[in-house]
């Protein structure tokens, strides 16, 4: 047992590039499915603990350039004009150039955890300027999905959360219900926040800009079979 | 008369309203026909696919197999459902696997997709099918000499899509003309306002549109306009956030591009939405009337 949290623990912290070779996982792997077979059967399918193993052998560069956008990722010269550029640099503490420099270092765990991605406002001026073709919003944004995948606790942004809401309603009504997300939002962040954005609030409602119930969408129960359907296909792919 | 197939978006039903109906209010007398997707869902848009890329793209297909069966173009207001939409068309006609599978799941709801849709924003119908040129042909008064500051935002012209240059874009420039304004200066015209970061991370969403607010204010413009709901709602909403945050005292307009031609069209500023804005339109309600007044009684 203790070897398998080895390897748990050695696949999010380091690349490692060890004597297993590649052995292709039979389920996609992130910490929160362990917890869940660990609940369900005492111990790791073997299966997954191959995945574990995959996912540590796996260098990190090679699943950034996996992911769309992330294709060119090794052809950045560090220029750094994608950080000159970016209006959420002075936010991060690994602007755009750094974020890139760190995955091709392989420090997963590093970059993973870290809240910079979640300040990307999605301006897309780093894309239209990188002199490389690489599309570093697609990186923030894949980063932020592979964070999410494996599992990894990010602090220092609120960011996960309102992504988190924003998807909860548009799963529940098949468009984003935008009262609902900004409650659901807040109430699962920090209440007294909403105290600073009431009067916006209240200016919103009462210009008729915010309804305070969802539409019932025709489409709806059609969206969350199809969105079922693919997590199954995928899953089986 | 052209038809299309129109994608309203999320916003349209809350926040955007405004755009939503000043864009239906302009389609007639400009010869267009917006015919409002049945059953459209939400487009998978960016906080969707930051947490699930793929999955994202299965929500944009829906739409796009629903506007397939039109076989018309699918037009949006919204520049974020319009790079959505865009970039996961593109995505499922590079990637036959990936449209493999998302085809699978369509078929639950005995829809397909096969790749044919072309997506466009609604501006861009304006500008390359109705054209500038035609749009000052049905205008009379306009909006004589308003100064506007046009306010492209990110996503209209990035990632670019080929529609207008990415780092000095034109388009909304020449509507404004087209419409008897000025287009004044805005050398900040395609920055972001921090899109929906203004819920999880206010302070650097409010300095974003502060830098915007004041840009358009030096420039002398008595209004702003966008074709975007988040640029809209973030810096005519958030205006009196910004204020209280920074000490500052803007009181400037901010009108969605399709309400500033209604205006110009003589549309009246309910069936525009204009009661909907934030910041009060008045001052440019004010404007244009006083000039058709004095163009009344010159006559
Ligand atoms: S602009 Fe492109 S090449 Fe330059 S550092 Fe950024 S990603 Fe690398
Ligand atoms: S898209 Fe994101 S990373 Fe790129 S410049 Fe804009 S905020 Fe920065």
């Amino acid at each position: 047992m203790g070897w398998v949290w080895a390897r748990l623990k050695l696949r999010t912290t380091c690349d490692w590039k060890g004597v297993w070779g590649r052995v292709k996982p039979r389920t996609p792997c992130w910490s929160g499915e362990n917890h869940e077979l660990m609940r369900h059967y005492g111990s790791l399918p073997l299966g997954q603990v191959y995945a574990n193993i995959w996912f540590a052998v796996k260098s990190f560069v090679d699943e950034v350039a996996a992911v769309p956008g992330g294709e060119h990722i090794r052809n950045c010269i560090q220029c750094g004009v994608c950080t000159g550029t970016c209006p959420a640099a002075s936010e991060m503490e690994y602007p755009p150039r750094k974020i890139i420099a760190l995955i091709r270092a392989g420090m997963r765990h590093e970059v993973l955890s870290s809240p910079s991605m979640w300040h990307c406002v999605s301006c897309y001026l780093c894309t239209v300027r990188c002199p490389r073709d690489i599309k570093p919003t697609e990186i923030a944004h894949a980063l932020e999905c592979l964070a999410i995948r494996q599992g990894f606790r990010v602090q220092g942004t609120r960011t996960p959360a309102m992504y988190r809401s924003f998807v909860d309603s548009v799963q529940r009504n098949g468009r984003v219900h935008e009262f609902g997300m900004m409650l659901k939002f807040y109430l699962t962040t920090n209440p007294l926040a909403a105290l600073k954005i009431t009067k916006v609030g209240l200016q919103l409602l009462l210009h008729k800009r915010m309804p305070l119930l969802p539409k019932k969408v025709k489409g709806r129960e059609d969206l969350s079979r199809i969105i079922q359907r693919f997590r199954a296909v995928r899953s089986s792919a | 008369m052209k038809s299309y197939s129109y994608y309203p978006g999320c916003s349209s039903e809350a926040t955007a309203t405004g755009l939503d109906l000043s864009a239906k209010a302009i389609a007639k007398p400009l010869d267009m026909e917006l015919i409002e997707l049945e059953g459209w869902t939400c487009c998978g848009s960016t906080p969707y696919s930051s947490l699930d890329r793929l999955e994202a793209v299965v929500l944009a297909a829906r739409n796009l197999a629903l506007a397939e069966k039109t076989g018309l173009d699918l037009v949006t207001p919204c520049s974020s459902c319009f790079i959505t939409l865009y970039g996961a068309n593109l995505q499922l006609k590079e990637n036959p696997q990936l449209m493999r599978q998302v085809g699978e799941a369509l078929a639950v709801a005995n829809l397909e997709y096969r790749g044919n849709v072309r997506v466009r924003h609604l501006t861009e119908a304006l500008v390359i099918d109705v054209t500038p040129e035609e749009i000052a042909s049905k205008i009379q008064d306009g909006l004589n000499g308003l100064k506007v500051a046009p306010y492209y935002g990110c996503q209209l012209v990035r990632p670019d899509y080929g529609f207008d240059d990415p780092e000095s874009p034109q388009s909304l420039d020449s509507l404004v003309t087209s419409l008897g304004g000025e287009a004044v200066p805005y050398p900040l015209k395609n920055r972001c306002c921090g899109g929906s970061l203004i819920i999880s991370e206010e302070s650097l969403a409010l300095g974003l549109i502060r830098k915007l607010l004041d840009n358009a204010t030096e420039n002398g413009a008595q209004c702003i306009t966008t074709p975007c709901p988040l640029c809209q709602i973030n810096l005519d909403a958030y205006q009196s956030r910004v204020n209280s945050k920074f000490k500052t005292s803007f009181n400037l307009p901010v009108l969605f591009v399709t309400q500033l031609i209604g205006l110009a069209l003589g549309i009246d500023g309910k069936s525009l939405g204009l009661d909907k804005n934030i910041v009060s339109p008045g001052p440019v309600l004010e404007h244009v009337s006083r000039v058709k007044q004095e163009v009344k009684s010159g006559a």
